[in-house]
């Protein structure tokens, strides 16, 4: 369980130490991948009403695509 | 195709000025054609995913001596990547035995005092490098974008088109 506490610790310095996030690190790609979505929508996107839903149905994709790909490398290197 | 239908307008011309705005302050070069919001959310979305890496995986992520590849790429983010990589190297800098060596802090012992930054390893490094890197590859998009991007009249500003050159194809006679 990473210590939370840690980010309150005058021990922790933003921007020269490390996050304690080792255990969690695959979390991390969801922000990732929200912003690859945003910006490429922000890009293409002519309408920016629409921007909201273009970029979280992108970011859905990328996820389910990205999963399908892990579990098919999975497949690969366990039974093949 | 019917009269209303249109197709963008295949005239490109490249706007030199807007592009170098955009690898100084992300989303500038958008701005600077009109297209404010968009710029905003550009400059928001990378230099957050930046800062978000750097947050991650500290000052180690950007490393021109050990991840050169990677710190190429984060240079596309603008001038905080160069900055920071000097800065990480000119901290690593040291001298063993008279010669000029590059040394990597050790965690510190008690009653030491900390380094100057702490050494980022695993995946936390990785996604931070990764973070950083995929930051100055979308600037390069933004940067791309600014470069052939029409400028948004204040007439455009209430078109649905959001400012974008179009011409009407298909008129009936």
């Amino acid at each position: 369980m990473t210590d939370w506490f840690f980010l309150l610790s005058p021990a922790w310095r933003p921007f020269l130490d490390p996050l304690p996030l080792h255990e969690h690190w695959m979390w991390l790609l969801l922000p990732l991948t929200l912003v690859i979505a945003l910006v490429y929508k922000t890009l293409k996107t002519e309408d920016l009403s629409k921007l909201p839903g273009q970029t979280l149905r992108l970011t859905v994709t990328i996820l389910v695509f990205m999963a399908v790909a892990a579990g098919g490398l999975l497949l690969i290197t366990r039974w093949l | 195709m019917s009269s209303q239908e249109t197709k963008p307008s295949t005239t490109t011309t490249m706007q030199i000025g807007p592009a170098l705005a955009g690898w100084l302050l992300p989303g500038l070069g958008q701005m600077i054609l009109g297209h404010k919001k968009r710029g905003v959310i550009l400059f928001l979305a990378v230099y957050g995913l930046f800062f978000s890496g750097l947050m991650v995986g500290g000052i180690d992520v950007i490393d021109p001596l050990q991840g050169r590849l990677w710190f190429i790429g984060q240079c596309f983010v603008g001038p905080p990547a160069p900055a920071l990589g000097y800065t990480h190297v000119e901290w690593l800098r040291g001298e063993v035995d008279g010669k000029p060596v590059y040394i990597i802090p050790d965690p510190p012992e008690e009653g030491q005092a900390p380094p100057k930054f702490t050494k980022s390893v695993g995946r936390v490094h990785e996604l931070g490098q990764l973070y950083c890197t995929m930051a100055g590859m979308l600037n390069l998009l933004v940067i791309l974008d600014a470069l052939y991007r029409p400028h948004r009249k204040r007439s455009d500003r209430a078109d649905p088109n959001g400012g974008r050159l179009v011409q009407r194809v298909g008129t009936t006679p």
